[in-house]
């Protein structure tokens, strides 16, 4: 269970975030929608760790943030940037780095089936990621995301530069987690029909605040 | 050469002071300053240096080492990264380990004799050496860590350790800092005679004597190069995260 309570986020005079107050279960779904500018992604980054609030505090199964190995914390509570990032050369290059991270063999296989799943099989792991389309790059950040399965996955329009077809692969590889080992995931979006298709509540963001909250199913 | 001849030379400096005005780099009151500051440092220097060559006790010899050293640090301040404190102590602690494991092993090697004129221009020629590294150094991996900040926050959030997030950026910045170094020792001999070797057969030194000595000055830079600024870099990336191992900029 992830908590957030009254969690602000002033670095300077503005305040991005103020007076939060979130609780999400384990294995729940939910979307976040809202303006530009209006603090999801700052959100997302709180929750991941990636940076601390000014005021207030977050919890992870009832637990301080601070109590945790920041790596420990967001190894559970991942967070896939909204801008994909490729690191090195090749595909193997960015699919490898989860188990380098945890000094373990990477799972050839497993990089393989998630290249398929994506809809990404023309490639192979050798295959230069330097021109790689924005596209491209962001399904691969996704997979360099779920080498490993998180207890939640934090995404932040993660598929905004995919067509109709390659986003419903990439929900539904997502959801497949959610269904068979209970993944929470919570996806910040402004497909406002991505925000309702398949999550069971969704918020939205205004001004630093949340400000409308809704049971999807 | 007379000082006439030398005084006519300083006309080589109008063609700088004319490009960087053109150009507008900004750069002709940095020249003329950093000129007149040599000028009189090596003045000073060179007052000191006729007295000093008398010296014979190993104490003050290093003490002269140690003034090298403090100055060199001091010059390296202004090219520490804004998030990183104690850049003077950083840079220092990295001079004086890379001055002493070098200057150690010329001396119990033979290479060097713990004589006042083999000393001070050798240890003057290491530590300058090893501050522009640092400096170097310094300014790629604050540049590193501003430009390639996304790809750090992408690895920390796989659940990298910053070491591990920051790998590319510290090895780049390590490369960055002794290349010059390298490719200055490629062209030993077909593009640079250098100046200590040119200074020695000038002074009527036998080439092939002088030439020992330029391969030892070689040898002795690549090793105070990396050493220094691996020191350096690798104590103040960490300055880079706070506690939480978040980036701090
Ligand atoms: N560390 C920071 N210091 C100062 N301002 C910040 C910081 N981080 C974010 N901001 C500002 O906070 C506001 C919210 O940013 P955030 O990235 O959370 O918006 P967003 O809702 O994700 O927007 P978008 O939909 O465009 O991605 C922006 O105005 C941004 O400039
Ligand atoms: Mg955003």
């Amino acid at each position: 269970m992830l908590e957030l309570k009254n969690i602000s986020f002033q670095p300077n005079d503005a305040p991005i975030l103020s007076h939060l107050n979130l609780t999400i279960n384990e294995g729940e779904t939910v979307s976040i929608i809202g303006p530009s500018g209006s603090g999801k992604s700052t959100l997302l980054r709180l929750m991941a760790d990636l940076i601390s609030p000014t005021d207030g505090q977050c919890f992870l199964n009832g637990k301080n943030y601070i109590s945790y190995k920041p790596e420990q914390l967001r190894q559970t509570v991942s967070y896939c940037p909204q801008t994909p990032t490729l690191f090195g050369e090749t595909i193997f290059d960015n699919v490898s780095f989860p188990a380098k991270i945890r000094k373990e063999k990477c799972d050839i296989k497993r990089a393989n089936y998630l290249l398929t799943a994506f809809n990404l099989s023309q490639y192979d792991l050798n295959t230069n990621v330097s021109r790689f389309s924005g596209g491209e790059k962001q399904r691969l950040a996704i997979i360099r995301q779920l080498m490993y399965v998180p207890k939640f996955l934090l995404l932040d329009e993660a598929t905004s530069a995919l067509d109709q077809k390659n986003q419903q692969l990439v929900e539904q590889e997502i959801f497949k987690y959610h269904q068979e080992k209970g993944l929470g995931i919570i996806w910040i979006t402004h497909d406002i029909k991505q925000s309702t298709r398949l999550f069971s509540r969704r918020l939205t963001i205004e001004q630093g605040k949340i400000s409308n909250e809704e049971v999807i199913k | 050469m007379s000082m006439t001849s030398l005084i006519l030379a300083s006309s080589l400096l109008i063609i700088p002071i004319i490009v960087s005005y053109k150009q507008q780099l900004d750069l002709t009151k940095d020249m003329i300053i950093s000129v007149l500051r040599a000028i009189i440092q090596l003045l000073i220097v060179g007052y000191i240096l006729t007295f000093v060559f008398e010296a014979k006790q190993p104490l003050i010899i290093l003490m002269l080492v140690f003034i090298i050293l403090i100055n060199a640090a001091l010059n390296t301040r202004k090219r520490v990264p804004n998030v990183v404190n104690h850049g003077f102590w950083i840079s220092l602690f990295a001079l004086v380990i890379s001055t002493s494991i070098t200057m150690t092993i010329l001396i119990l090697t033979g290479a060097l004799q713990f004589k006042v004129n083999e000393i001070i221009p050798v240890s003057g020629m290491v530590i300058s050496n090893a501050m522009v590294a640092i400096n170097i150094g310094y300014t790629n991996l604050e540049k590193a860590f501003t430009q390639q900040r996304m790809e750090i926050e992408a690895k920390l959030s796989l659940g990298a350790l910053p070491h591990l997030a920051s790998k590319t950026q510290i090895q780049d910045t390590m490369k960055m800092a002794v290349i010059p170094t390298i490719d200055s020792a490629k062209t030993l001999g077909i593009v640079a005679l250098p100046g200590m070797m040119s200074g020695l057969i000038i002074a009527g030194t036998p080439p092939l004597q002088a030439i020992r000595f330029q391969i030892m000055v070689t040898f002795m830079l690549l090793s105070a190069t990396m050493i220094a600024t691996m020191i350096a870099i690798f104590i103040s990336y960490k300055q880079f995260y706070n506690k939480r191992h978040q980036l701090k900029i």
